[in-house]
């Protein structure tokens, strides 16, 4: 199958409409739903969070579309509200993080192999090492402190290990910026790639600083608080990607065009058919959102949309494991650092970066000490310890002593 | 204060009474207009509960088993949700201790020793579930429906065991409430051993059930001593 953006012409606006009881549908079963379907709810919610926040930022700008941009908003949120709403309660925040980090994983994954253009895929293999090391991390903290098993989410898609060390992930912020796509000349792919990827890195960015605080135990608080810091050094990596010179009315067909991409891929790999008729849905909306948003840049920038939406997608998002893609990628570029817009070996990475990193790990860091040690094991580290009759006690001991990387 | 420092005089101001007179006296002098806009009761909320009830979902199932195995299911449940809460159990133990290492104990309360023994008896527990769901053919990183159910029942419980801002005290005054229920669960599983005539797997569950009843004792007596200590820390200030 292939996505005609302007071609397939969706349902139009005036007909896009939702009730509170379609909009709180019966949630996805967190024991019986596959990972994947799971993975496409968190990455969708991410999309429609972007272009909510997308409509905001442009209205603020542009006076002129505020009508049209607050007509298209409103039923982004009530399309966000019908996607997000399919997590069940029984996720608990460390069980929806698992899931994020899993989003960031095989998505991003999925990403830098369909990327055309090499600078911007390693810019995607670069943050996925990080976001490989944030999984570790906070499977760790499950296993820790409510001795449960990462793996019941991840469903042995996705690898428990340590990936670039988070304790070295913090940088310079300058050296998180990277050199943008020319919108001239970048592929209609790399476009919707640089919009996918950042969307899904600013909700988690966002659902961590939500959800931080909500924890009690300390070393839980420090974690979000670490990791929700890299998060928003994604968010500027990713985002520096895009083109800054595209027209606000071109920003806004691609995100449109962005967001019927991601459908139309959740509809390629859905097997759940009520999921996929949610899907199916959301996908004639956008494709109706984009027609509306094509309308107006021709109405107001005199440029045909094809100028901006010039290739027939055949590629979706690959909903399935990357585990051999990233270990291979683990293997290969787990030591590398940034400089300014460049990766170089960590030991090249410039004395701003090294100060910053040294300052914030000056008291603690959170991400090693909740993973001192720590080796994944089915059914939590505890299955591992051995029960040692002594003294009329039971005593654990753990396996063996870990080592940080 | 040591044992309870929260019993103390402070500036509480969740109640009426903390509010100052006038304002105590507008929060409860609403003009008859201003009534709520739309009929009925909390009788509404049950009618949602039940008609998306209706709609038939379950938080999940068990995994596929064969045929001839279908008798074991709501073992293989229930044996799931108390392997997850042995393993939530020696996590909660873990939290417990680290508020007896900061701040210490008291007269007639758990030493160190005390609450690793509980803690290593939940261990061994576990070890004992995951080999008897082994040798009765269900996988033990199952996360089964009951132990889905029950993991959200304790959130609350470890949340509490884990603020360093709870005391010991504190902590044995919520940790009672998750030996309370893993007693009650190993009755359970005792029934249901019979009912099924599997003598050795309910003379282990027997045992589990007598080293709980001990925990459940225990934490009862350290309760007592606990809130008498706390007391007479308050007499002394």
């Amino acid at each position: 199958m292939t996505l005609d953006l302007l071609r397939d012409r969706g349902v139009p606006l005036h007909r896009q409409h939702f009730t509170w009881t379609e909009m709180v549908q019966p949630p996805i079963s967190k024991l019986d739903t596959d990972a994947f379907t799971r993975v496409r709810v968190i990455l969708m919610n991410g999309i429609e969070s972007e272009a909510i926040r997308f409509g905001h930022a442009a209205a603020r700008f542009q006076p002129r579309f505020h009508k049209q941009l607050a007509v298209v908003r409103r039923i982004e949120q009530h399309q966000q509200t019908m996607v997000n709403w399919l997590i069940s309660a029984d996720h608990t925040p460390l069980d929806t993080t698992i899931g994020f980090e899993q989003v960031a994983i095989e998505v991003t994954a999925s990403v830098a192999q369909h990327e055309p253009d090499d600078y911007l895929a390693s810019v995607y293999r670069f943050g996925l090492l990080e976001d490989f090391d944030h999984m570790y991390r906070f499977s760790a903290l499950m296993d820790r402190l409510y001795g449960r098993d990462a793996n019941a989410i991840l469903q042995s898609y996705t690898d428990v290990l340590p990936g670039r060390p988070t304790a070295v992930e913090h940088r310079h912020p300058v050296d998180d910026l990277r050199i943008p796509y020319d919108r001239d000349n970048a592929a209609l792919q790399t476009k919707l790639n640089a919009l996918t990827i950042t969307a899904a890195e600013h909700q988690t960015h966002d659902y961590y600083m939500t959800i931080g605080p909500m924890f009690t135990d300390p070393v839980a608080r420090q974690l979000y608080a670490e990791i929700a810091s890299v998060e928003e050094q994604h968010v500027t990596q990713y985002e520096s990607l895009i083109d800054p010179h595209e027209s606000v009315l071109e920003k806004w067909l691609l995100h449109e065009a962005c967001e019927a991409y991601n459908y139309w891929s959740c509809v390629e790999y859905e097997d759940d058919p009520r999921i996929r008729r949610i899907w199916e849905r959301m996908l004639d909306y956008e494709l109706g959102h984009v027609q509306f948003v094509a309308q107006m840049l021709e109405e107001v920038e005199r440029r045909d949309a094809r100028e901006v939406l010039d290739a027939v997608i055949r590629d979706p998002v690959e909903y399935q494991s990357q585990r051999a893609f990233v270990r291979r990628v683990l293997r290969n570029e787990v030591g590398l650092g940034a400089r300014d817009h460049e990766f170089v070996p960590r030991e090249d990475e410039p004395e701003r970066t090294k100060h910053y990193r040294s300052q914030l790990n000056h008291d603690d860091s959170p991400s090693n000490l909740v993973a001192a040690g720590y080796r994944w094991m089915p059914g939590t580290e505890l299955a591992g310890y051995r029960v040692v009759r002594g003294d009329g006690r039971e005593r654990p001991h753990p396996p063996h002593e870990g080592s940080w990387r | 204060m040591r044992i309870q420092p929260s019993l103390r005089v402070g500036h509480n101001r969740t109640g009426l009474s903390a509010a100052s007179d006038e304002q105590r006296r507008r929060m409860l002098d609403v003009p008859r207009e201003l009534g709520p806009t739309s009929r009925g009761s909390s009788d509404e909320i049950a009618r949602v509960r039940i008609r998306y009830a209706r709609t038939g979902m379950s938080v999940g199932t068990m995994p596929e088993v064969p045929r001839a195995q279908r008798g074991l299911l709501p073992l293989h449940d229930l044996l799931g949700a108390r392997l997850q809460f042995e393993r939530t159990g020696v996590r909660m133990y873990d939290a417990l201790l680290s508020k007896l290492d900061a701040h210490g104990g008291f007269s007639g309360g758990p030493d160190r020793g005390d609450l690793e023994q509980l803690r290593d008896e939940e261990l061994a527990h576990m070890r004992m579930l995951e080999h008897m769901l082994e040798e009765t053919g269900a996988d033990p990183t199952v996360v089964t429906p009951t132990a889905d159910l029950q993991s959200m029942a304790t959130r609350g419980v470890s949340d509490v065991l884990m603020d360093p801002r709870t005391t010991l005290l504190d902590g044995l005054g919520v940790i009672i409430m998750a030996e309370l229920a893993d007693h009650e669960e190993w009755i359970g599983l005792i029934d249901l051993g019979r009912d099924l005539g599997r003598n050795t797997l309910v003379h282990s569950f027997q045992s589990a059930q007598l080293t709980e009843e001990e925990h459940l004792i225990k934490v009862r007596r350290w309760l007592h001593a606990g809130r008498m200590a706390a007391r007479a820390e308050l007499e002394i200030h």
